[in-house]
């Protein structure tokens, strides 16, 4: 997947402003500094995109350890969307991805894998994988079937 | 999909505060997610029709029986006024000994949505739920019925939908089964004006004593392509009747919304009282065809017709086609997987 220039990462995510970094982190919930360098997260993003009404949630979420660059991320679709999300995830779907590097650049983390079962792959779907994590903003984006997917950070 | 996994089916496990009642629960049970609805002239004997209530997606992983505490039913307007005039409502028991069992009653007359037991007539009695690969077929006077669990018929890139009409992925319900309920019925049984006769499915489930409207559905995919959020569960909420004076959540009537929907997607807004009230109009006395708005059948491409029609030609096709596990007889449904 082509990483995609923080500047316009930025300008999708419409922040508008540059990523203060250090900012304050929240301790509890999906989105967590565990230590000082584990962090835990879930992206989520609803699918598809409108006018389309959304029907389902895509979910990335896990744990990673920025200093050792490692961790461990699943990622799945979920009938409903994110403000109805079910707990029934499309049969075929569902990935798990070993964190090969993380790469931090002022408020962003660049985290890339790759998915464990590379036998499951749909048609588009590729082994590598990585996400682009913007605490500061809470977004995120990262790669659906081989279509760029802009996320939430849930709190 | 046709209406797979949508509102109400999905069960929410974190939903947001104070949204609770219009998201999922406690409304949300896959037993009566309906997923399609078809009606289509019998093979061989046009005298003759043949009606199916799909619900249960995925099935077995979310359900696997029939909720005997609900209705469902298949709605039956003759006089083309979004307002049933017979329905063939199916009760089931309650599973026993890994048994279960379905009674058909005719309701006809002045049916009113929620007089459900007004003017009933039993027509199939302790007919057998089929769990396994053999279907057990119920023949009681010129009615056939089955019901359980069959391979699902509907096909659909529903990846590629979810994808943004990003067609790549082939079709998503080529192993899936759902629970199948299947009516032969003479057409003489549907009245005498086949010009101005449509039908819908829909489910309603026992809440506190009295029977609260869950699921429905005429034509493939509408309330899942047009309505948004909260006003999903609306539309399954109200009766066809209503479709054209609604109000979404937006305050904008559904006709309104849809023909938001449809400037959208490249699609002439016009067509949207057409899509309004949702019922699938069932002419028995001429062939049937989705294409046409005639009924539906099990190899009717319903998304490709869509696709064209939503999208003014934009888009023409989902790039996969009806499965090839179709039984030439009753109950037409497929072997499950």
């Amino acid at each position: 997947m082509k990483t995609m220039d923080r500047r316009d990462f930025l300008k999708m995510a419409g922040a508008g402003a540059a990523v203060v970094a250090g900012a304050a982190m929240p301790v509890a919930g999906f989105f967590a500094w565990n230590g000082k360098d584990i962090l835990r997260f879930r992206a989520v993003a609803g699918m598809p995109k409108a006018p389309l009404p959304t029907y389902a949630s895509y979910v990335i979420e896990g744990q990673v350890d920025i200093r050792a660059r490692t961790g461990q991320l699943a990622k799945s679709l979920y009938a409903g969307a994110p403000e109805a999300m079910s707990g029934i995830v499309f049969p075929g779907t569902s990935r798990t991805i070993r964190v090969t590097n993380v790469q931090r650049t002022g408020g962003t983390l660049l985290i890339s894998g790759e998915i464990t079962e590379p036998a499951t792959l749909l048609k588009g779907e590729v082994p590598s994988f990585s996400i682009l994590v913007d605490r500061a903003n809470g977004v995120a984006q990262a790669d659906f079937l081989g279509s760029k997917v802009l996320m939430r950070l849930d709190d | 999909m046709a209406d797979h996994l949508d509102s109400p089916g999905p069960i929410a496990v974190s939903p947001t505060p104070g949204v609770t009642a219009l998201v999922g629960p406690p409304l949300g049970d896959a037993k009566t997610d309906i997923t399609d609805v078809y009606a289509f002239l019998k093979p061989g004997d046009a005298t003759k029709s043949i009606l199916v209530l799909d619900v249960n997606p995925l099935a077995p992983l979310l359900a696997n029986s029939f909720d005997s505490e609900a209705i469902y039913e298949i709605n039956i307007d003759t006089r083309r006024h979004a307002v049933p005039d017979l329905s063939f409502r199916i009760r089931f028991s309650r599973v026993e000994s890994g048994s279960q069992t379905a009674t058909v009653h005719m309701a006809t007359g002045d049916v009113v949505a929620d007089q459900v037991t007004a003017g009933e007539a039993t027509i199939i009695a302790g007919a057998p739920v089929s769990f396994g690969p053999t279907p057990l077929i119920t023949v009681t006077g010129p009615y056939k019925f089955f019901a359980g669990i069959r391979s699902d018929p509907f096909f659909f890139d529903l990846l590629g939908f979810i994808d943004g009409f990003n067609f790549k992925f082939g079709d998503f319900f080529i192993d899936k089964n759902v629970f199948g309920i299947v009516l032969e019925v003479p057409n003489s049984a549907l009245g005498a004006t086949p010009r101005t006769t449509s039908l819908w499915g829909r489910t309603l489930l026992s809440q506190n004593g009295s029977q609260v409207r869950d699921d429905r559905m005429g034509r493939a995919a509408i309330n899942t392509v047009f309505n948004h959020g909260p006003d999903k569960n609306i539309f399954n909420s109200i009766d066809p009747v209503r479709d054209l004076t609604a109000l979404t959540t937006e305050g904008i009537t559904f006709v309104q919304s849809f023909e938001n929907t449809l400037t959208a997607l490249g699609g002439d807004p016009g067509l949207a009282t057409v899509l309004l009230p949702d019922v699938l109009n069932y002419d028995f006395s001429k062939a049937t065809s989705y294409a046409e708005l005639n009924g539906r059948q099990l190899q009717d491409d319903v998304i490709d017709i869509s696709l064209s029609l939503v999208t003014g030609g934009g888009l023409t096709s989902d790039n996969v086609g009806p499965h090839t596990d179709y039984l030439s007889d009753f109950p037409y449904l497929g072997t499950p997987h």
